[in-house]
């Protein structure tokens, strides 16, 4: 199979799908012009929306993006890694799944329209999108947010409005979604003291990953992350405690556990972190693994004032 | 050597030639030491071929259980005995990526079915 | 709101604005096949022949007539633009004025009940279809029992990744499979993150009991994993998808052989 019969076949039995739950002529013209142009440059990011990638493929085939404007694989990936919000769309989708469907629109806008889109996630249940691009320029802008506001949700349920106050620069627009933003942010407070508590960690570091919708191997890692912490704490300190928090920082909706003890401190935690040295325990592949498993990572120790390790993981990847 | 299981503790079952060690939950300090001493002590006796470790049924494995299942399988190898780990599950075995643990000291197995016949020594 | 709706109701204000503007023949003719929208159009019709018909006290209500038909005409337009709360305020006309802004008010009413309820069913078709393309565009196919085959199309990213390491971990493990290849002839181009994510794939499957292979690595991708000193080792490589067919199948016993004449 060379690379367009893949690209096509996939793309064919998608749109095949689309005719038959919603029939009309788009798709069948769509269908028509993904078999013309099957060799061309026609190239799919990995996550699509049938609906707009549809209406995208009609406009190009009705000439209304420019011919021989095609798309590259690398720059469609690069879109979508670079300016796609990689973790911002994958917060949304956690998040909310009507902001989600809601952002593809945008993006499909952008991508047919020739804009750069960047967002980035403002603390719980917010997001802002900078649009920016040649076409941009004052006066289309009601148009651009037509096309957009047009396939937004009236639910309630997500809220799209253009950023008060001049844009961020000159030819870009500024938005910024809103959605429903669920229960009390999740907290917990394990003392560990023994053995039995290092169960009793993981079970409750579970408890607040999954109330923030983490994904199933996220959890396993966050738990196990627990686990190590606890462990160390019992074996070296022997009396700690570990603090998990759900909250905001400058990546965005994370998870924070914060191990505290006030034992003997960690001699030698350079060569620790860099695998150098062996205590008898492990404790180095211990902190290891947990620097491996998670987002930010920092440890402070010191012979009278104890350990403290703090680790984050975000709702996203960057 | 028997085949009875002692509430609290982990037991090693004898099947055929081959040594069974399920770990339902992860062991504590003491529990580890016994369990090792006891599977190298059986392992010495002879008469096993092989020994399967079975960790189905744990949901989390971190850096102390990979040292348990080092020191078992290990040191059951050193006594010239073949070692397998049946059930690792797929988010654990993501995680082991993660953390740079994913070296095992024996042969993985999707089930006790196939690391049986893999052991099948001559009848 | 469908293309439909939003068409109809401009059609609607678009008869409000041009009355207004003294065009007093003008009706509203496009029929809608939504029945509120037909509602609204009927009584939008009925109140402009009685604006209009009424010559003799035209000019005298001319003036609570405008008002009510501007509120008309703001209410359908942001209604039109999405906001489905928006009424006519009532109890400033007359009493036929009135009992008019009342009932479209409950033609609106009815209206967004409707939108809630189609806008409810359309998510959920997009999130089941967004599914259904997700599984397409990353496909495991069975060629064989007890071998499984993943060819990987495109840059990999690491949202999807993990997604994939799951979904196959989790197949491989339900269908007891064996033997796993994971094939790259559908990626010319990789980076970091991607060589990255595909080596832990095929450590996890190993870790859960498959034999994992990988074939298809062009000249491309080989140069850049050789430069980027990524560690291969323990990882097998074949040529294509027929060789990692050949060796699942000496792994697993399978001896094919030709059939006699």
């Amino acid at each position: 199979m060379n690379e367009a019969t893949i690209k096509g076949s996939l793309l064919l039995s998608t749109l095949t799908f689309v005719e038959r739950s919603s029939p009309g002529g788009a798709a069948a013209r769509a269908k028509q012009f993904v078999h013309d142009a099957c060799d061309s440059h026609v190239l799919l990011p990995s996550q699509w929306y049938p609906r707009t990638l549809l209406d995208g493929i009609v406009r190009m085939a009705e000439g209304a993006v420019p011919p021989g404007r095609s798309f590259s694989r690398r720059e469609l990936g690069a879109f979508w890694s670079q300016n796609l919000l990689d973790g911002t769309y994958s917060t949304l989708k956690k998040d909310s799944p009507r902001a989600m469907v809601t952002t593809l629109p945008l993006l499909y806008s952008c991508l047919f329209m020739d804009l750069r889109m960047t967002a980035r996630t403002e603390g719980l249940g917010a997001a802002l999108f900078v649009l920016e691009g040649q076409g941009l320029v004052s006066g289309d802008l009601e148009s651009h947010l037509g096309m957009t506001e047009g396939a937004i949700s009236t639910t309630g349920a997500v809220e799209i409005q253009v950023d008060p106050g001049p844009p961020p620069r000159p030819g870009t627009l500024a938005l910024r979604l809103k959605w429903g933003i669920g229960e009390a942010a999740a907290s917990d407070h394990i003392p560990v003291r023994g053995e039995p508590d290092i169960a009793e960690s993981r079970e409750r570091v579970r408890r607040v990953a999954r109330q923030m919708a983490f994904g199933t191997v996220d959890i396993v890692g966050l738990a196990t992350c627990a686990s190590e912490l606890a462990r160390n704490i019992v074996n070296y300190a022997g009396e700690g405690i570990i603090h998990v928090e759900e909250t905001s920082r400058k990546g965005g909706r994370c998870i924070v556990i914060r191990a505290e003890d006030g034992g003997a401190g960690i001699p030698n935690l350079e060569q620790v972190l860099a695998g150098g040295h062996r205590s008898e325990r492990g404790m180095g592949k211990g902190l290891i693994a947990i620097k491996r498993l998670s987002d930010e990572f920092d440890v402070r120790t010191a012979p009278v004032g104890g350990t403290t390790v703090e680790i984050i993981k975000y709702l996203r990847k960057f | 050597m028997d085949n009875s299981y002692a509430f609290g503790t982990i037991p090693i079952i004898r099947m055929g030639g081959v040594l069974l060690v399920p770990i339902q939950i992860p062991p504590s300090d003491s529990q580890a030491k016994c369990l090792l001493e006891d599977v190298l002590s059986t392992v010495s006796r002879g008469g096993a071929r092989a020994l399967i470790v079975d960790v189905s049924a744990l949901e989390i494995i971190d850096s102390y259980l990979t040292r348990i299942l080092y020191d078992l399988l290990d040191g059951s190898k050193k006594l010239g005995v073949e070692g397998g780990i049946v059930g690792i599950r797929p988010t654990v075995a993501i995680t082991l990526v993660q953390m740079g643990l994913e070296a095992v000291p024996a042969k993985t197995f999707l089930s006790l079915d196939l690391a049986l016949s893999h052991f099948e020594g001559p009848r | 709101m469908d293309e439909k709706t939003q068409g109809a109701l401009e059609g609607l204000s678009a008869t409000v604005s041009l009355f207004l503007q003294g065009d007093t023949d003008t009706r509203a003719t496009e029929s809608s096949p939504e029945p509120g929208i037909e509602t609204l159009r009927t009584r939008l019709n009925a109140l402009l022949d009685q604006a209009s018909g009424d010559a003799e006290n035209f000019h005298k209500i001319n003036m609570s007539m405008a008002d009510v038909l501007t509120d008309w005409y703001q209410t359908l337009k942001e209604v039109r633009g999405g906001n489905l709360n928006a009424r006519v305020p009532a109890g400033e006309g007359d009493e036929f004025l009135d009992r008019m802004s009342e009932e479209l008010n409950g033609t609106l009413a009815t209206l967004q009940e409707l939108q809630v309820e189609s806008e409810r069913r359309r998510i959920a078709l997009i999130e089941q279809q967004s599914k259904i393309i997700e599984e397409l565009s990353t496909p495991i196919i069975q060629v064989w029992d007890g071998v499984l085959a993943l060819p990987v199309i495109g840059i990999v990213d690491s949202a999807r990744a993990q997604e994939m390491m799951e979904k196959l971990l989790d197949r491989v493990v339900e269908s007891q499979t064996r033997c796993v290849i994971l094939d790259l002839t559908g990626v010319t181009v990789i980076d970091t993150k991607t060589a990255d994510y595909l080596i832990k794939m095929v450590k996890a499957a190993t870790l859960v009991g498959a034999n994992c292979t990988v074939t298809g690595i062009g000249p491309t991708v080989a140069q850049t994993i050789t430069r980027m000193g990524l560690d291969l080792q323990g990882v097998v490589t074949l040529r294509d998808l027929r060789d990692g067919l050949k060796r699942a199948f000496s792994d697993l016993g399978f001896e094919v052989r030709q059939k006699e004449r």
